[in-house]
C-alpha cells in the first residue's frame, strides 16, 4: 500500500511543490530521522500489518480484518510557513481515496495528521489506516 | 468425563452439517416411524458456519393440587430447531446448477447442492439432514466402546426457514442465520 500512496503523490506533486517526494524511507541518519535534515521532502514508511479475526467459522474458514498503518513525514521550517501548507496536507492527506486502493480491495480509508516542533522544524506526520478483508 | 471438542479447520473433527432432499434420502421406517436416515449422493454440506444450536424444547403442562403448594408438571410434546449462522457462500447459498436454480445449469438434476440453500427455503423443500456432533479419528464402536469414543450424529428431517442475510459497510461480508425447523423426532446414533 506505501507503493499507492507514493505513486499518488507522484501523480499531484505540482500541488505539493515546493515539497518533493523522497524515493528513500524515513531512516535514522546521524542520530536523527533522515527528514529532520532534509527539510520539504515527504517521506513515506513501508507498511505495518495486523490481522483480527473478524469472523470464525467452524470449518475453519470465515473472514480476517487486515488493518495497514502507513505513516509519513514532512518537516518544514517552522519560523516561517509555506505559504500553501494547507494545500499540502490537504493533498497528503488525499492520498487515502486513490483508486489504487480499491483494487486492492480496501474498505475502510483513514488518515491522522500531528504536528509537533523539534528546534526550529515543523514536524508534521501523517497516519494512514486502511482496512481490508481477507479470507481467513 | 470429557467434552467434545470440534476443532475448525480440522477435517475430521470439525463440526459438520449435512441437508439433502427427503426425497432424495433413504428413510428407514419403524412402524410408520423414522429410526434411520441416509443421506444421498446429491447432499449439500454447509460450509462457513458460524455457530450451530440444536433446539428440543419440551413442551409442559401442568396442573395444581389442593395438597400441594407447587405445581405438577409433565412434559409432553417437543418443538425441535436447529439454528445456525453462516457466511454466505455464493455457490452453497444460491445452487451449483440446478434446473431451477439461480446459476440455472440446464439439465442438471435438482439435487440440494444444484437447488443450494436459497432455493430449498424459497421451494419449502423437505430435507433430511445430519449434524456431525462429534466425530474422531479412530472410533471405537461395538461393545468397548461408548459415546466418548464413537462418532455421534444427530439426524432428522425439517424445513428451512428465517434466512435473513445481512451486510453492513464495517463489515463487507454478507452472513445470514438459518434455521430448520424440524418435523418430527430427532435420530441419535452413533458409529
Amino acid at each position: 500500500m506505501r507503493q499507492a500512496i507514493v505513486d499518488y503523490l507522484q501523480m499531484n506533486r505540482v500541488s505539493l511543490t515546493p515539497a518533493i517526494i523522497a524515493t528513500t524511507l524515513p531512516y535514522i541518519n546521524d542520530r536523527d530521522p533522515i527528514y529532520i535534515k532534509n527539510k520539504k521532502h515527504i517521506y513515506v514508511d513501508v507498511d505495518q500489518v495486523n490481522q483480527i479475526t473478524a469472523i470464525n467459522a467452524l470449518d475453519g474458514s470465515g473472514a480476517t480484518q487486515e488493518h495497514t498503518n502507513i505513516r509519513a513525514f514532512l518537516v518544514t521550517d517552522a519560523k516561517q510557513v509555506l505559504p500553501n501548507y494547507e494545500t499540502i496536507v490537504q493533498t497528503i492527506k488525499d492520498a487515502r481515496l486513490t483508486p489504487e486502493l480499491n483494487v486492492q480491495g480496501v474498505t475502510q480509508r483513514l488518515v491522522t495528521v500531528q504536528t509537533h516542533f523539534m528546534e526550529d522544524a515543523l514536524v508534521t506526520e501523517f497516519l494512514f489506516h486502511f482496512v481490508k478483508l481477507i479470507p481467513q | 468425563m470429557s467434552y467434545i471438542n470440534p476443532q475448525p479447520g480440522n477435517s475430521v473433527t470439525q463440526i459438520v452439517v449435512n441437508i439433502d432432499r427427503a426425497d432424495a434420502s433413504t428413510i428407514t421406517l419403524t412402524n410408520g416411524v423414522p429410526t434411520a436416515i441416509a443421506l444421498g449422493t446429491g447432499k449439500l454440506s454447509i460450509p462457513a458456519l458460524i455457530d450451530v444450536k440444536m433446539k428440543n424444547a419440551n413442551d409442559i403442562h401442568s396442573w395444581s393440587q389442593l395438597d400441594s403448594t407447587a405445581k405438577y408438571q409433565v412434559p409432553t410434546t417437543a418443538t425441535n430447531e436447529i439454528n445456525m449462522n453462516l457466511v454466505v457462500d455464493p455457490v452453497s447459498f444460491f445452487g451449483a446448477g440446478g434446473s431451477t436454480g439461480v446459476m440455472g445449469g440446464s439439465g442438471a438434476s435438482d439435487t440440494a447442492t444444484n437447488l443450494g440453500l436459497a432455493y430449498l427455503s424459497k421451494y419449502k423443500t423437505k430435507l433430511a439432514f445430519e449434524i456431525h456432533f462429534q466425530s474422531v479419528a479412530s472410533p471405537t464402536t461395538g461393545a468397548s466402546g461408548d459415546a466418548a469414543t464413537e462418532n455421534i450424529i444427530v439426524r432428522g428431517q425439517g424445513y428451512i426457514t428465517g434466512l435473513e442475510p445481512s451486510i453492513t459497510a464495517t463489515a463487507p461480508v454478507w452472513v445470514t442465520p438459518i434455521n430448520i425447523i424440524v418435523t418430527g423426532e430427532y435420530i441419535f446414533s452413533a458409529s
